[in-house]
């Protein structure tokens, strides 16, 4: 099925910390929604201030569970872009330094 | 005026090109910064950088006040960079590439343009165009400029660079140290024996000692901290930093980290397993005392019940046998009950063979992505660190632990094992 051109969804990650709970919460967000299921989504980073290993785990995995779906890491903070570059999230997210920009960037690359 | 560092294909690992005792990227800050561009966007494309440079990334330098990190999967191209930067496409900006250093007045460039700028004199290399300019705006035909830029697209030509540099062909490179002799500079804190021999160019780094009787130069470069040992013969070399070069080692065209040697001239990597040769000036982690007592403790206790449950299998199957893991040999092996599961392995712990929670961090990162199975700690995190049983989840989480292991983070990693 070719990509939809659904908006962006903007989901936000409470913090301060990256939790597996916290992800949890994200991807029930995420699941629900069956009619915008291939719709971008950028998640915006700003409130977290620490991030637990399981946490990464999690977020990779949603990431893994969601091929068909572009993602955005927004607004990152020194331990998620610490995460982002150690752990390779680039190779996974579009990572941007705010919604706006993620924004620009999905629509562009996106066509 | 902001300036994007943007990543080329062709040279992944630009940004940590040694020029005259400084990486290249910093090199580039600092032009930019002397023409008072102090907002830079820098492109981090991929994952295969050294640690090193992640942790310069994210380290506390001056140089990166008002600096924007934007990790891409593979280097995109200035617009793409712009664009996740949340920088407008008509905005008039310098675009560097990672590989070029440019020096010379920057103000004059204030007036958008392509400025087309030569090598320094004395070395041949075609001239390099710099981007002023709006990404969305037309392309202005090219000017020249006065200053000089250079491509850095390989280890020999940062080296060349340096060399030119160290003698005062390079304007503009500021060499952080003291010219001793005519081409021969020694960083802050660098000794050096009395009986050694420099030949220019030479640069021997901050805090860096040379033995007696060593002969270096000419055309080198010894990095921040290195030990070059007595009798060593080093000659269009560049040392990273934290080497230890052994005694009487001899070293040619090439590039010198702790386990490595780089061939200079077509980039040919050797693995020197020999710490006589080459190795870190600091040792690897050990294991720490407090963990080796706290095995030692449960060793006594647990011994009844593990010889119990070994000799009720033992019919049936060998649960614990030895491996060699790069030449020390572990016990490794499986009773299929977790609290005893572990129990050969605190022998190792004990002697300071291993860790007791997940592995040394320098022996954990060596091991990837190779080996997932690596018994590297008595005790087992990954179920804990990483709850996937995807393989690339786990290599990746391996890899942010090994760069992260503290006592909190094993402690944390423990407990979690009983939820």
């Amino acid at each position: 099925m070719p990509p939809t051109t659904s908006a962006e969804r903007v989901l936000t990650i409470p913090g301060p910390a990256l939790s597996r709970e916290a992800v949890g919460d994200l991807a029930r967000q995420i699941s629900p929604d069956a009619a915008s299921v291939e719709a971008p989504i950028v998640i915006d980073c700003h409130n977290i201030r620490d991030v637990s290993p399981t946490g990464l785990s999690a977020l990779i995995d949603l990431r893994a569970d969601h091929e068909r779906v572009r993602f955005a890491l927004v607004a990152l903070s020194k331990p998620m872009l610490a995460a982002a570059l150690e752990l390779g999230l680039s190779e996974r997210f579009t990572i941007c330094v705010s919604v706006e920009a993620a924004h620009r960037t999905l629509r562009q690359e996106g066509g | 005026m902001r300036a994007l560092i943007v990543e080329v294909p062709s040279c992944p690992n630009a940004a940590l090109f040694d020029v005259a005792g400084r990486p290249l990227l910093v090199r580039q800050l600092q032009w930019l910064r002397d023409g008072g561009i102090t907002q830079v966007v820098i492109e981090v494309a991929g994952s295969s950088h050294p640690t090193s440079l992640y942790g310069w990334l994210l380290g506390d330098d001056p140089l990166l006040d008002g600096c924007t990190i934007i990790p891409t999967e593979h280097p995109l191209g200035a617009r793409a960079v712009a664009l996740r930067a949340g920088i407008p496409l008509d905005e008039v900006l310098v675009t560097l590439p990672a590989d070029v250093l440019a020096q010379g007045d920057l103000p004059q460039l204030v007036e958008p343009g392509r400025y087309v700028l030569y090598a320094p004199d004395g070395m041949d290399a075609p001239p390099v165009t710099i981007a002023i300019e709006a990404l969305d705006g037309p392309e202005a035909p090219p000017r020249l400029h006065d200053g000089w830029a250079l491509r850095v697209g390989s280890p020999l030509a940062a080296h060349t660079l340096s060399c030119a540099a160290l003698m005062g062909a390079a304007p503009g490179v500021l060499i952080h140290g003291a010219e001793v002799k005519p081409g021969i500079w020694l960083g802050r804190g660098a000794r050096i024996a009395e009986d050694v021999e420099l030949r220019a160019p030479l640069f021997i780094g901050p805090e860096a000692r040379v033995m007696s009787r060593a002969q270096l130069g000419p055309r080198v470069t010894v990095g921040r901290g290195c030990v070059i040992e007595r009798e060593a013969q080093l000659s269009d070399c560049s040392i990273a930093p934290n080497t230890l070069v052994g005694e009487a080692t001899r070293a040619r065209g090439a590039h010198l980290s702790a386990a490595h040697m780089t061939s200079l001239s077509d980039g040919t990597l050797t693995a020197i397993d020999d710490p006589l040769v080459l190795t870190r000036v600091h040792a690897p982690a050990r294991v720490r005392l407090a963990s080796r007592l706290l095995a030692i403790v449960l060793i006594a206790p647990l011994l009844l019940p593990w010889l119990l449950v070994t000799l009720l299998l033992l019919p049936w199957r060998r649960p614990v046998r030895t491996v060699l893991v790069r030449g020390t040999p572990l016990h490794v092996g499986s009773l299929g009950v977790p609290l005893l599961d572990s129990y050969p392995a605190l022998f190792d712990v004990a002697i300071g063979l291993r860790s007791l929670v997940g592995a040394t961090e320098p022996a954990l990162l060596e091991a990837l992505p190779r080996d997932l199975g690596l018994p590297a700690g008595a005790i087992d995190i990954l179920p804990s660190l990483a709850p996937s049983e995807r393989r690339d989840t786990q290599l990746r989480l391996l890899r942010w632990y090994a760069l992260h292991k503290a006592r909190d983070l094993d402690f944390a990693l423990w407990l979690r094992r009983f939820h």
